[in-house]
């Protein structure tokens, strides 16, 4: 059955098209990754579907009926934090459950069960303004755990937490959602990415590839990453590592660079004895599987994370 | 009943935790009150001392009142705003109306009980008052009048200022300044004429010389005349109107 489905579906903020004629279907029970940089639409998409936001056309069915329809069924945790620091734990789920539409008897019992299935339960007490940034996230994660709710859309939800507590976050929803709980997660990380069942690549308002992690990834074509971390960083080094990249343009990584490549174990050994010949040194140097985010960027030419940041950059 | 419920209890709880808001409505006006009974007041010659202290005590209330839905409102309204939760309760089945009342009663709630405690204040200082049932009866309404007009001057500011502290300032300003200049701080008859007549159509400043005028007596002015009256309500109910208008739009609308 399809859990989630869109159609035509148009987006405009004044001539400004961020939605450009997107279809998007997701059957219950799946887990689905929109992956891409911000300013791709994705977040405009889910808010549509979330019925925070109206489209300009096209059509958007939850279970065959309109979102204003669904919101009974549906969980949204957005990017910011929405507990209220002011009040306990307890407090705050209690809001939420009445707000849902449960009795007063219903919530006391269903609040404190889920504080108990995501370990806040000692913490119950205790004001959210005291919680740190990961137990805060798993709060917000028990409002959309009620016992209504089929359909979870979660975008970015692991915003400013460290990697542990993002895999700790993910790990509570694999553990607690129902097999029949649709996820729609709105991401531009790999990592989180692949966890989905099924992830759609998203930029400048369409899906442009859709498919599996395994999929996408093998799909893409590339083989091999080898990462490298050098003395120093610039022109002169990134032409030398170029001489061995099989796409058009070699990526910068925050400790170095990416080069794409075929083959691994004779190339390696090429790229340190050139690298030295020039009078720079390899700190480190190791191939790894390509990631999702190495798929976009052969897709697109674009880097996830580096548009990313770019946009969050101009923002501030 | 549930959202409404769920809506009062936490802003409720939410504004008794809030020191800024416990300050500018309880301890601001029990300041105010001291300063008049033993700074203003002490020239009153003593067969009008009680009544004085009554009519301090009133302004006082009104003050409170006033401040609490300019301010603890707004403040409330623009922390969820930066907070997000408004996205999150539009993707709830959640009835805006029902989300609004909660909070506005919440904090009115709030502003009753402090003007509670103001008023024992008052009588624990010795301020009197000349009641009859019908006319306390009457203040009331005019003091639940009041407390609309302000509620829709807080839901204008935290509908319009996102920013936290942005909205506690305003809705301080706005209230401390129109109390100085509309007869709240200081007696109707100290101000000048065109401040008098601005005192005559601010509706919180009105529905205060009104209630003024059941509970003590003469303040200057008859606020009973049918224009006075009409201004008084029809501002009040203009002011909360924009309120909720303002407030559904900017916080509710889905984009």
């Amino acid at each position: 059955m399809q859990a989630i489905e869109v159609r035509n579906l148009i987006k405009k903020y004044d001539k400004i098209k961020v939605l450009d004629n997107l279809d998007l279907i997701i059957n219950e029970g799946e887990f689905y990754c929109l992956m891409g940089p911000n300013g791709s639409g994705k977040t405009t998409l889910s808010s549509i579907i979330a019925s925070i936001k109206k489209p300009t056309s096209g059509k958007v069915k939850i279970f065959g009926k309109r979102p204003e329809q669904s919101k009974s069924l549906i969980g949204y945790i957005p990017q910011e934090n929405f507990s209220d620091p002011n009040l306990t734990a307890l407090e705050n789920l209690y809001y939420f459950a009445r707000m849902l539409g449960y009795s007063n008897k219903d919530t006391k019992a269903i609040a404190q069960e889920l504080l108990k299935k995501v370990g806040l339960f000692e913490d119950r007490n205790k004001k959210v303004s005291k919680f740190s940034g990961g137990m805060r996230k798993k709060l917000e994660l028990t409002t959309i755990l009620f016992p209504r709710i089929k359909i979870f859309i979660l975008d970015e939800p692991t915003t400013g937490l460290d990697p542990a507590a993002r895999r700790n976050f993910f790990g509570l929803i694999d553990e607690l959602k129902d097999k029949s709980t649709t996820v729609l997660l709105i991401s531009h990380i790999g990592s989180d990415a692949e966890l989905a069942s099924k992830v759609g690549l998203m930029d400048s308002g369409k899906i442009i590839a859709e498919g599996t992690p395994d999929e996408l990834k093998n799909g893409s074509g590339l083989k091999n990453v080898i990462n490298i971390e050098v003395s120093v960083k610039n022109e002169k080094i990134k032409n030398i590592l170029n001489g061995f990249n099989k796409e058009e343009e070699l990526l910068e990584t925050d400790e170095g660079y990416k080069i794409y490549a075929n083959e691994t174990s004779e190339v390696i050994p090429e790229i340190v004895r050139a690298v030295e010949s020039n009078g720079y040194k390899v700190l480190q140097i190791g191939s790894v599987m390509p990631s999702l985010e190495d798929a976009f960027f052969k897709l697109t030419g674009k880097k996830v994370r580096e548009a990313t940041e770019k946009l969050e950059g101009a923002k501030k | 009943m549930n959202q409404l419920s769920a809506t009062f209890i936490k802003v409720l709880k939410d504004t008794y935790r809030n020191k800024s808001a416990l300050f500018w409505v309880i301890a601001w006006p029990a300041i105010w009150l001291l300063l008049a009974v033993f700074v203003f007041l002490r020239q009153v010659p003593p067969e009008y001392a009680a009544l004085a202290k009554g009519q301090s005590t009133i302004s006082m209330v009104t003050f409170s009142i006033m401040v609490s839905g300019m301010t603890s409102l707004p403040a409330n309204i623009s922390e969820d705003r930066q907070r997000g939760l408004f996205q999150k309760l539009k993707t709830m089945p959640v009835q805006p109306y029902k989300e609004a009342i909660g909070k506005i009663l919440a904090v009115l709630t709030f502003g009753l009980a402090s003007a509670a405690i103001i008023i024992i204040i008052g009588l624990l200082l010795g301020g009197r008052f000349n009641i009859t049932l019908i006319n306390l009866l009457k203040s009331l309404g005019f003091l639940f009048l009041g407390t609309l007009a302000s509620a829709g001057v807080g839901l204008v500011i935290g509908s319009l200022i996102k920013n936290i502290q942005g909205a506690i300032m305003t809705g301080v300003g706005i209230a401390v300044v129109t109390s100085a200049i509309s007869g709240v701080f200081f007696e109707y008859s100290m101000l000048p004429a065109v401040l008098q007549k601005f005192s005559q159509i601010w509706p919180m400043s009105a529905a205060n010389s009104v209630i003024i005028n059941y509970l003590i007596g003469d303040i200057g002015y008859n606020p009973l005349t049918s224009l006075n009256l009409f201004l008084t309500i029809a501002i009040s109910l203009l002011f909360f109107t924009i309120g909720v208008v303002l407030y559904t739009v900017y916080c509710w609308r889905s984009e």
